[in-house]
Parts: C-alpha cells; structure tokens; sequence
C-alpha cells in the first residue's frame, strides 16, 4: 500500500502541496483531479522522486521511499507521463527495454528476463507487431501505449499515469483507460492517476481526490467526491449531475443550462 | 535496430585501409615495396635485406607511422566526445569544436605549454591534464549559460558556444603570440596540425585516452536514459546529476586528450555521429565505439587529404575538416528542425 503522510512541498518559498494524506490500495485505481495549479503534477513529481517534499512521509509497504536511491525507488513506482512526442528515432522495443533500466547494470545489456518482460509489456498492450518500429512514426495513441509499456517493463507495484489521456482522440482515450483498469485487476497494481475529464474519473476509478490549491479538499468515493457542491466550489462553474443510465456511476454536465 | 558484429567488422577494415593509405602518401615518395618490407622488419624483430636507405625506417617508423596513430586516436576522440555531448546536451549540434570545449581544451593546453614542461615523456603528459582542466571549466560555463528552465536549447547552445569559444581562441593566440619564436607553432596548433611528431605525444595521450573511451563505452545506456529528458531518466531510476558530471568528466577528458597535440580540429565530432545516427540507429550502445571507430577513419582520409593537395606542403588537417563540416553543419541545422534521425 502506497502510504502519503502530512505530504508539503515548497517550490521557490511558496508552498505548493500542503498536508498531503492519501492511501492506495494494490488493485485499485487512485484519481486525482482539480483545476490547473492544482498541484496535482508535483503530487506525480513528488512520489517519483522527482522534487523532495519540505516535510511528510512516503512509503511503499512501510518502506520509506524518499530514503531509497533512485533505481531502488524505480523497482518500485513506474510514471506514465503527459503525452508528449518522444524521441523519434529509438524503436518501440528499445524504449520499452529502457524501462529495465532499474534492473539492468550500467551497460544495459539485458538478460533474458528483462527481454520476457519487455516482450510482456508489449503483449499486454498490443504493440508486438510495432516493436520494430521507430517512434516517431506512431500515432499519439500509439506512443502513449509505448510509455505504458516502458513503465510496466519496470515490473513496479505501483504505477503513477499523469493525465496519461491528454492529447488523445476519444477511441483512444477509452482504450488507454479500458487497459489501465484490466491491469490494475489482473496484475493487482496500485494506480494513481491524475485525470482531467470528471466523467472518465467516476467511470474508472475507485477513489477519487478534488485538489484544489495544493491541498485535497475531499477525498473518498466517486459519487461522493464527485458532487456539484464541491466542484462548483473548486472549479467555479456550474454543473448538474446525473447517473450514468448503465452504470448508475455519476456523471456531471459542466455549465450553465441556456433555458436559466 | 539490432547491431551485429559485422559492422564493426566493416569499420574495422575501413580503419586498416585509412591507415595503410596514410603510411604510403607524404612528402617522400617511397617504394611501397620497401615499405612493406619495413614494417615487416619491425614487427618480426627480423633483420632482412638492407635495399632501403636508413631515412626510409626513420621516416616511416618515427614520423609517418606515429602520425597516423596520433590522427586515428584525435579523430576517435573527437566523434565519441561529440556523440557524448550531443547525448548529454540532447542537442545534435554540440561538437566539441561548436560548444567552444575544444577551444577551452586548447587554452588549458598552451597554459599548460607556457609553464615550459620538461621537453620529455612526463613534461608531455601534464599537456592533456591542462587540456583537461581547461575543457571541464569551458563545458560547465557553456552549459550555464545556456540553460533555459532546465534544457539546453540549440541556440543559446550555439550562441554561448561561440562566444565561449571566441574568447578562449583569443586568450590562446595572445599566450602563443607573446613569445614570437613560437608563432609557426601557435597558427599551426590553432588550425589544428600537430607541431610535435614522434611516438611521445602518442604515448602522451593514451593513458587519458584508455581511461576517456573506457568511461564513454559505459556511458552508452545512460546516454540512452537521458534522451527521454532529467525527469524521465530519474523516474527510470537513473541517478541524473552523478551520470551528468561523470559524462561531461569523460567526455572532456576525451576531448583533452585530442585537442593537446593535433590542435583545435572541428566538425570532426559533429560529422561522424551523425553519419552514424543515419547508418546505424541512435543507440549509444554502439554509436560511442563506432563514432571511436568512424572518427578515426574520417580524420586520417581528411589528414591524407590535408597533405596530398598541396604537397609537398602539408595543410592542417583543421582546415580540411572545417571546409568539409561548414556545409554539413547547415544541412543538420535544416535537418534538426523535422528531426528524423535524432
């Protein structure tokens, strides 16, 4: 279980994250939303190891994960970053063999079992046939499944994605997710994921934090996080809500209606 | 992209013909028999017949062999440090030569120089740890001031590349143009020809050059870390800012052990990797040994050039490669803006 204790980090003496407390669970999908400055990215920074908190605790299983050298801490959290293109000319396979690198010596040769684990990762999310393939030539649905490849070949426990859907088209989107959620089940991982979309939010994760302002205004269940009074309150906009008509999950429509 | 064995094989056998070419041509003509018979000669330990005069076994075994060596080491150098930088940089336009360390390099090396070191083995090897000294002070001041939130980009790189650069150049021409009997020297150095021949400045180098591309070699996978960028490298489990230092360590050293006595020789570090990055993929795995490889190659075909145009006068070897990396370095600027190989 990921662990985040009193969590504050300050960025040029201003306090960006204060008193940060949350849990996830192995099997469970973790959603973190709220408006932009929000500090939900160095809420990703932070647990990777990116940035040093002023003060609190991370842990993995009780283990302290800001006392762990860097390739010790990448056994354990594996980061799905922001789309964004990568760099164009490696292959898919060598970047998802990149993603061994916590478990590989300094010259980066792998041993069969960083290569059963890179063609695993590549199996479970439907690249086998564009391992050849340089980078630069995928579609940006396709490169965003390669960093979620490159970060399950870490064989970490615990998986960070930041707004991992950004930038997709909506097949996209929907595919990403649909494959984050199977493998947070089958491989029983804990997720924490920063998403915008509210819908996608109470359609896929099983808690839920509203950040606003570097703290969590409300934590807890999608339909009770995702409630108009504190997402009217956070993002200043109106919204309404309604119940998915399959799912019975919260849905909330943004706006103001044109007959008020 | 899978490397085999066979492509080293082919820069191996490119780097054997270079070096056969660049012992037959030079100012002296002579007989490719009695060359052959030469080496032969010297690496048996056999005495055969003496057809030849003395002067052939000297020119061959203490100037034209020595001098080839010394090319295909400063040229092996000077690509693997530019394939490093540009790894490190995350740039493909940082030369050694083009981000002023070479320059710097070449400052350290006639400070080293002027203190007027015993003119023996030992004096010779303190030339490189000035090199050293003064291309390690030249990347850290390059990389500040060229930093913009936390990248490197191509134009304050360039930018602060050339001023950088600029002022080392004049602050070693004015140290080598002070003392008037070394001016042949110093345009020569500038330029980029070697002012001392024999097998010291070889043996000068190799100690910094074995412990440089030992350090290089390694550094293949890191570099292959960082190309994602700081975030993503720590994220990956690297540890950013020891592999940082460790390469721009190696890296300068390899430059050192260039610049000290074949002068400042530029573009060598930009054509070769690049080349490579198209050949062979962008994996620094392979890319540093074959750009140790390749720029070895490169440099003595340039050298063999540098001699036979004007012969039997010999042009520095800088000259040869700046009219033939001028133009390439403004095809890779076009280049870098749709950046299909980087």
């Amino acid at each position: 279980m990921l662990n985040v204790e009193n969590l504050s980090v300050a960025y040029k003496e201003r306090l960006v994250l204060q008193e940060i407390r949350l849990q996830v669970k192995p099997g469970e999908i973790y959603g973190v939303i709220g408006p932009n400055g929000a500090g939900k990215t160095t809420l990703i920074r932070v647990l990777s190891g990116i940035l040093r908190p002023l003060r609190g605790r991370i842990s993995w299983e009780g283990q302290d994960l800001l006392r762990l050298s860097p390739s010790a801490r990448a056994r354990l959290v594996a980061v799905v970053p922001q789309a964004q293109p990568l760099g164009g000319a490696l292959t898919v396979w060598h970047t998802v063999l990149l993603g061994r690198t916590p478990h590989m010596s300094w010259l980066g040769n792998p041993s069969q079992k960083d290569i059963a684990a890179v063609e695993h990762a590549l199996e479970v999310t439907q690249l086998e046939h564009l391992a050849d393939r340089r980078n630069a030539e995928l579609s940006g649905g396709e490169q965003q499944r390669v960093l979620l490849a490159r970060a399950l070949a870490q064989e970490t426990p615990l998986l960070l994605l930041d707004e991992p859907t950004n930038h997709l088209d909506l097949h996209h989107q929907v595919s990403f997710l649909d494959l984050v959620y199977d493998l947070s089940r089958q491989k029983n991982l804990a997720i924490l994921m920063v998403m915008h979309d509210l819908n996608q939010v109470g359609m896929y994760a099983d808690r839920v934090a509203l950040m606003d302002q570097g703290r969590i205004v409300i934590e807890g269940e999608p339909e009770q996080v995702l409630n108009p009074e504190y997402i009217e309150r956070v993002y200043q906009i109106p919204v309404s809500k309604l119940n998915h008509p399959v799912s019975g999950k919260p849905v909330l429509l943004p706006g103001r209606h044109k007959s008020d | 992209m899978r490397i085999r064995w066979r492509t080293y094989l082919v820069f191996i056998l490119c780097l054997g013909v270079a070096g056969i070419l660049s012992i037959l041509f030079g100012a002296a003509s002579l007989p490719v028999r009695s060359i052959v018979e030469i080496i032969l000669e010297a690496i048996s330990g056999i005495g055969r017949s003496t057809d030849w005069p003395e002067s052939y076994r000297v020119i061959l075994l203490q100037v034209r062999l020595p001098h080839a060596v010394l090319i295909a080491l400063t040229g092996g150098a000077l690509a693997s440090s530019g394939a490093a930088y540009q790894g490190l940089f995350r740039n493909p336009l940082a030369d050694p030569y083009l981000i002023g360390v070479a320059s710097g390099a070449g400052l350290g090396a006639v400070i080293s120089m002027a203190i007027r070191w015993p003119e023996d083995l030992f004096g010779y090897t303190l030339i490189p740890a000035g090199a050293f000294i003064g291309a390690v002070l030249t990347v850290i001041l390059v990389y500040f001031l060229a930093r913009v939130d936390g990248i490197v980009p191509l134009t304050t790189l360039i930018l602060a590349g050339v001023a950088v650069s600029a002022f080392a150049s004049a602050l070693t021409s004015y140290l080598m143009l002070r003392s008037t009997d070394q001016l042949y020297r110093a345009i020569t150095f500038l330029l980029g020809g070697s002012p001392v021949s024999g097998w010291q400045p070889v043996l000068a180098i190799l100690p910094y050059l074995l412990i440089a591309y030992t350090g290089l070699v390694m550094s293949g996978h890191r570099l292959n870390v960082l190309q994602f960028g700081e975030d993503q490298a720590k994220q990956l489990g690297v540890h950013v800012e020891r592999v940082k230092i460790f390469i721009i360590v190696v890296a300068s050293l390899t430059t050192a052990a260039a610049v000290s006595f074949s002068g400042v020789i530029g573009f060598v570090g930009l054509i070769v990797p690049h080349t490579l990055r198209i050949l062979v993929g962008p994996d620094y795995r392979h890319l540093i040994p074959l750009s140790i490889l390749g720029g070895a190659v490169g440099l003595l075909f340039a050298d063999l050039l540098a001699r036979v145009l004007m012969a039997p006068q010999s042009l520095p070897v800088g000259i040869v490669t700046a009219l033939f990396g001028a133009p390439f370095f403004l095809w890779i600027l076009r280049q870098a803006k749709t950046q299909v190989f980087w």
